[in-house]
């Protein structure tokens, strides 16, 4: 009897310390995840981009996971795309800096929430079309783009000059392609919808601009040039008139050309 | 000594007329701006410019006379709001039958007229979405005009969903002393992602050297223009001096950034 106990007791040692581990372990990745729930992961990467969480500086490939809490820094010539869970991306252009602030999904695996923060530069977000009425937004230092579409793009520059804007030097800029986004100022009750198709911009703290369409009031977009003032199309170039003359003067058939005249006699 | 002058006035006319209008139009919405706010680092030569490449080309047919062009344009940038371009254009002019050469009247009548049109000027964005092209050049093959030309495009109330386009594009021929001029209005209609629809009506119309008074044509048009690779085309046709008419025009733009200078590390 006393030597069948042994063996349990032995048996129970054996076990204690394997269990051991795998409750520290368990515990452990339980505390690092209820710290930084993970947001997604980069798709892509290209050029210089890094990852800056509370661990440090790293850089991110192809994989890397991203936590809610994550900024996301492009250099120039960097671009990434980083896949969230609900299946949305989000789309880095270069020298840009950004935050993903909260990223929850519902309990039915559709979204509750999506915040992201844009400190500078591009961003293009691709929301997923699935899990009810997107509720996703961008934040910029002086605007708030929310979503009620899949996808568009937010810029924010600082430091740059636009015609018509005076001494205004910091603009967010929205470029929608599908849905409809609610752009507004950060102190702005309501916003103005922007169609797609169609851009807007938030110069520094008053209410957005009217929308007009893509590519000619002057707003940037992933892969647009900052501050170009848009004019395309030009209708000019190209429309080149035909040439004078419509109605041309009819010949004289038949009357010849008037002969010199002689030279006078001498 | 009179026919000179009188080409210089009908150009000095039409030119000024375009430019006023184009000016006028987008500065009755503008007057609140002073200059700096509408010109910011208006002298800054940007660190990065641009190289602009339109390849375009059309047709017009009418009962009296048809033509085709094709061409290209290169365009620099130098500044936000100054640009300088070089245009080649080829024209092929078909005559009705018993009429003479419009190109130098008095030389008699040819089926077909060929010839070249080489010229170069500037690109003043005088307001956002506002350019205003001067230019001259000189014309090769069956035509040996000096010609100058005055081109503008203003687009008002960007912000909106249905921008109106305001566009003229005048021509003097020093040598039948003619000034063609084009005008045309449109609005856009839908912008999507993808392309641009827009729809209005312009027309021509000439004046000076063997044109008495002035003759022209106009109607309806319809333009559309495919962002993805940024090629825009039009369709217009109407009625006028030449009788019914119709006119296509195209085009394709390429922009190329130039690098920005590498700064030492």
């Amino acid at each position: 009897m006393r030597a069948r106990s042994d063996g349990r007791d032995g048996m129970r040692l054996k076990l204690f310390w394997p269990l051991l581990a795998v409750l520290f372990y368990f515990a452990l990745t339980t505390a690092a995840m209820a710290q930084a729930p993970m947001a997604g992961s980069i798709s892509s990467a290209s050029g210089a981009v890094q990852i800056q969480r509370a661990s440090g500086l790293i850089a991110a490939t192809s994989g890397t996971p991203v936590n809610i809490g994550d900024r996301i820094i492009t250099g120039a010539g960097g671009h990434a795309v980083i896949t969230l869970t609900d299946g949305s991306q989000l789309e880095v252009g270069e020298s840009s800096n950004m935050t993903i602030d909260n990223h929850v999904l519902a309990p039915a695996g559709g979204r509750a929430e999506t915040k992201v923060s844009l400190f500078g530069g591009v961003l293009r977000s691709v929301v997923s079309a699935t899990g009810g009425t997107p509720n996703f937004e961008v934040h910029t230092p002086n605007a708030v783009a929310a979503v009620r579409g899949t996808r568009w793009d937010t810029a924010y520059t600082e430091g740059e000059s636009r015609p018509t804007y005076g001494d205004c030097h910091k603009f967010s800029d929205v470029v929608v392609y599908e849905g409809v986004v609610t752009l507004r100022n950060n102190n702005a009750p309501n916003g103005i919808d922007v169609p797609a198709g169609y851009e807007a911009t938030v110069p520094c703290d008053v209410q957005s601009t009217l929308p007009g369409p893509i590519g000619m009031t002057g707003a940037r977009g992933l892969g647009t040039a900052a501050s170009a003032v848009g004019s395309n199309p030009s209708p000019v170039v190209g429309g080149v008139p035909p040439p004078a003359c419509p109605v041309c003067p009819p010949m004289p058939a038949t009357t010849p050309p008037p002969l010199p005249a002689p030279p006078p006699s001498t | 000594m009179t026919k000179v002058l009188e080409n210089l006035k009908a150009t000095a006319t039409t030119l000024i007329i375009g430019a006023l209008m184009i000016i006028a139009l987008p500065a009755s919405s503008h007057a609140q701006y002073s200059f700096n706010d509408l010109y910011p680092d208006f002298f800054k030569i940007p660190d990065q410019g641009r190289l602009t490449v339109t390849g375009f080309g059309g047709g017009y047919v009418s009962d009296k006379y048809a033509t085709t062009q094709e061409g290209f344009q290169l365009e620099q940038s130098i500044t936000r709001y100054v640009g300088v371009f070089g245009r080649l254009t080829g024209y092929e002019l078909w005559e009705g039958g018993g009429f003479d050469n419009p190109l130098n009247p008095g030389t008699g009548h040819q089926a077909r007229l060929n010839f070249g049109r080489g010229q170069g000027g500037f690109d003043l964005n005088i307001w956002p979405g506002t350019h205003f092209f001067i230019s001259a050049g000189r014309d090769f093959g069956d035509s040996h005009s000096v010609v100058v030309e005055g081109d503008g495009s203003s687009w008002l109330m960007l912000h909106s969903l249905h921008p109106i386009n305001f566009s003229f594009s005048s021509v003097h021929d020093y040598q039948n002393g003619v000034t063609s001029t084009e005008v045309d209005i449109q609005a856009i209609l839908k912008s999507t992602e993808k392309y641009l629809l827009m729809a209005g009506g312009g027309g021509a119309f000439y004046m000076g050297g063997f044109i008495h008074g002035t003759d022209g044509q106009g109607g309806p048009d319809l333009s559309f223009y495919w962002r993805p690779l940024q090629i825009g085309g039009s369709i217009q046709a109407g009625y006028g001096s030449a009788h019914q008419y119709g006119q296509l025009t195209f085009y394709k733009e390429l922009d190329i950034n130039e690098p920005a200078p590498r700064t030492a590390p």
